[in-house]
């Protein structure tokens, strides 16, 4: 039988996974940096950091996710119809002053520069001169 | 046990209508990457147009759907009389015809594989 996570669980895990719950570490600790990207592909199991080609509109930064618990940065986890996320407290924005489709972001270690996830918009974003982009990163384990 | 892929999954199939920029394998399947419906997405994003009302966010698939793959490991896109009408093809695993797990590295388009060593293979 497979094992079963209960939501007791998911919420620990999550917890753990984005700001290491209520360990304290003196070291060891590591940010994550969210990019969005500009080929149109849809993640994949095989996928690395270098499945994905980063946006370089004018304006485009990457963004930090900082690894805390806090009221701008990831939210304690609650669970809802089985399903637990924590949402980043902070909107990541991007005001580009030049034209780009994205198509999705993905998320790397901010040293280890390992990939730790993606997701593919559910409609790619032309942007433009003037527009913004906002986007509310969460995470959820059901 | 009846297969379900998993999220993410390479898999392949018979095309039963035309696919024109689908990669093709040897054995001449088409090849997809599964997307588990139902799924919540991580993130939420919008963008604000200039000067406009932000637009309305597009729906998510409401299945599972299996989005088709180019010939450089991209979504295929969908062509009408020359125009993009979407940017993915995303078709129902339950209508595809004789649908399986891609097992096989050369089944996958190159370009999508290029970051991997070189004895990797798809897991079934």
């Amino acid at each position: 039988m497979a094992l079963l996570i209960p939501d007791v669980g998911e919420v620990e895990l999550l917890a753990r996974l984005l700001y290491y719950g209520g360990a304290t570490l003196a070291s060891g600790r590591e940010d994550g940096t969210l990019k969005l990207y500009k080929t149109n592909v849809t993640p994949a199991e095989s996928d690395t950091a270098g499945s994905y080609t980063v946006a370089d509109f004018t304006g485009y930064s990457n963004k930090t996710l900082t690894s805390t618990q806090s009221g701008s940065t990831w939210a304690v986890p609650t669970t809802a119809v089985g399903v637990t996320s924590s949402t980043y407290g902070t909107t990541l924005s991007w005001s580009p002053t030049s034209s780009q489709t994205v198509y999705g972001y993905y998320v790397v270690g901010a040293t280890s520069t390992t990939l730790w996830w993606a997701e593919l918009f559910s409609s790619a974003k032309n942007l433009a001169d003037g527009d913004t982009l906002n986007l509310t990163a969460k995470m959820a384990l059901d | 046990m009846t297969w379900r892929p998993r999220h993410g999954q390479w898999v392949k199939f018979k095309a039963d209508r035309p696919l024109p920029l689908a990669h093709r394998t040897a054995d001449g399947y088409c090849v997809g990457i599964f997307q588990r419906g139902g799924r919540r997405p991580s993130a939420v994003a919008h963008a604000v147009a200039a000067g406009g009302p932000p637009p309305a966010p597009a729906a998510g698939p409401a299945g599972d759907t299996v989005v088709v793959v180019n010939e450089f490991g991209e979504n295929a896109i969908d062509m009408v009389r020359g125009q993009v009408a979407a940017d993915r093809i995303e078709l129902a695993p339950a209508g595809l015809t004789d649908l399986r797990p891609v097992t096989d590295r050369a089944d996958i388009p190159a370009p999508r594989l290029a970051h991997l060593p070189a004895d990797w293979q798809p897991v079934p």
